[in-house]
């Protein structure tokens, strides 16, 4: 809100801003859904008292969510296309910039002309808009942090602990010179039931800052330490069962047979190949909605048919995660899309003036996510004429363990 | 070039199925069948769901193997203690930490809302 206030936009102007500033948050966070959840939940709101018309605000966000989720070095999406291709992450974002800014440049000229040419609602009256605190901008150094030294070719790991490190510090500084209402028990904290122990730790200090009192039976652990990592663990149990499922079918010879019939009947060439690999991604992404699932289990034959070819791993990691980031914010049924329909469900009770049928209709949605369109068009078109297309013999991908 | 740790190896085959190498892809297939249903027609979009729906199709291919089980049993250690799978998931969780530490930074003060009349302070809803 301070930015946007600042700099005065109006309601024609602010889906293409909230699409610049949504792609932004992803690309730092990673997480589509996540920012989805953020914008819906503070900005979404804002854009209607200005004005906007929600099914495009929705789309902008939505677009901003696909941008982040495609090119951010910490998305899952994005490290899943590196690792599985076996090229360093560094190396794939650096490589996949060009594809995000053709289809980020046109999307954006979509929103303004769409910003200005929908009908918008009438500007919600009565409530006024306050500037929000400038110190959220000061995460943006973290997000920069772990993005440069990705892209210099540090590995993740690393450079993902710079970041955690810098955002940790960063934390604590804001909540200890009362700038901001956070603290160390929000990154980690210790529930821990009543004892004589536990209530003389409580009280002591620096270990007294993680540590709180709660009754028996909402004792564990908490923080944005924990919750990050828990919040990953379903997922990482899947991918160890995917891949065994996925070693069955190549030791049983399952593998084999289906990649020789797709290269006897249908990837030909290389552009039949590349073509291939993008419609089938967008198929079985439209089908699985949860979209690294769809991922891993496609990327297997993104590897051996681009290899055949001699396509080099950022070609193929690029293919792989386009239509997997993008198709996740179209569908209705996407994960994405509910992810942002659930968070504004919850906004007609938070907001008097917020009324039910301000609310989005996820089908209403899919035609103005501007990005996720221009980003499918973009491979498709890719793929077709050659544009980007890498060999081995172009550039060599460096080894997967430096990513 | 380094020899490629990842997917490409346990090439040949060891693992004999009733039905022929189609027979080999009933795992993953049934996990597919199973995730279009689950996430795509009934919209339930739980990664854990998703998690049963792959040890399914695990045991769902059981009665298929000719010959010793154990090859089938050694194929999924062997599978699952693949680098790929070791690699994506250290960088989910470190992602994932670095990503909940930003947002409960309180990055989201930045684009707070606008107050709810009667009350002045702006409702920043941290997530």
């Amino acid at each position: 809100m301070w930015a946007a206030n600042a700099a005065e936009v109006g309601a024609a102007l602010f889906p293409a801003v909230t699409f610049l500033l949504a792609g932004l948050l992803a690309t730092g966070i990673g997480t589509g859904y996540g920012t989805t959840i953020a914008f819906v939940t503070l900005v979404f709101p804002a854009g209607l008292l200005l004005g906007t018309n929600p099914i495009l605000l929705f789309g902008a966000i939505l677009s901003g969510a696909v941008f982040g989720d495609n090119l951010a070095p910490v998305s899952d999406t994005t490290i899943v296309s590196a690792v599985t291709q076996d090229a360093d992450i560094g190396g794939v974002v650096a490589s996949r910039v060009k594809y995000a800014v053709a289809a980020a440049v046109p999307a954006f000229a979509a929103f303004l002309i769409a910003g200005a040419t929908m009908t918008t609602t009438d500007p919600a009256a009565g409530s006024g808009v306050t500037a929000g605190a400038a110190w959220g901008l000061l995460h943006l150094i973290p997000v920069a942090i772990v993005i440069g030294t990705a892209i210099r070719g540090r590995h993740i790991v690393e450079a993902v602990s710079w970041g955690l490190f810098t955002a940790f510090v960063l934390n604590v500084m804001l909540g200890y010179f009362d700038l901001v209402d956070v603290g160390v028990s929000d990154v980690l904290v210790f529930m821990a039931p009543e004892s004589g122990l536990v209530t003389a730790l409580d009280t002591a200090p620096l270990i007294g800052a993680v540590i709180e009192t709660v009754p028996a039976g909402e004792a564990g652990v908490g923080g944005s330490l924990y919750n990050g990592a828990v919040g990953f663990f379903p997922l990482i149990v899947l991918t160890l069962l995917i891949v065994a499922g996925a070693q069955i079918m190549r030791q049983g010879g399952g593998f084999e047979a289906l990649q020789r019939w797709l290269l006897d009947t249908v990837a030909t060439t290389v552009r039949r190949a590349e073509v291939t690999m993008v419609l089938g991604t967008a198929m079985v992404n439209a089908m699985v909605t949860i979209n690294t699932a769809a991922e891993i289990a496609i990327a297997p034959y993104i590897r051996t048919l681009g290899r055949r070819f001699n396509i080099n791993g950022y070609r193929r990691a690029n293919i792989l995660d386009a239509n997997t980031s993008a198709l996740g914010y179209i569908f209705p049924w996407g994960g994405g899309v509910l992810a942002g329909y659930s968070a504004m469900q919850t906004l007609p009770d938070e907001y008097g003036w917020f009324t039910v049928d301000m609310v989005v209709n996820p089908a209403a949605v899919f035609p103005y996510v501007f990005h996720g369109w221009f980003l499918v068009a973009v491979f498709l078109i890719a793929a077709v004429t050659g544009f980007g297309r890498e060999y081995v013999s172009d550039r060599e991908s460096e080894e997967v363990s430096r990513v | 070039m380094e020899e490629e740790p990842t997917i490409e190896s346990g090439q040949g085959r060891s693992l004999d199925f009733r039905g022929g190498p189609a027979a080999s892809a009933i795992p993953i297939g049934v996990f597919i069948v199973w995730a279009v249903f689950q996430s795509g027609v009934l919209g339930i979009g739980d990664t854990s769901g998703l998690v049963v729906g792959m040890l399914v199709g695990l045991i769902a291919g059981l009665p298929f193997v000719r010959g010793d089980w154990k090859t089938y049993a050694d194929a999924i250690f062997e599978g699952m203690t693949q680098e790929v799978a070791a690699t994506a998931a250290v960088a989910w969780l470190w992602a994932g930490m670095f990503a909940n530490t930003i947002q409960a930074g309180g990055s989201s003060t930045a684009w707070c809302g606008p107050p709810t009349p009667p009350r002045s302070a702006p409702r920043c809803s941290r997530r």
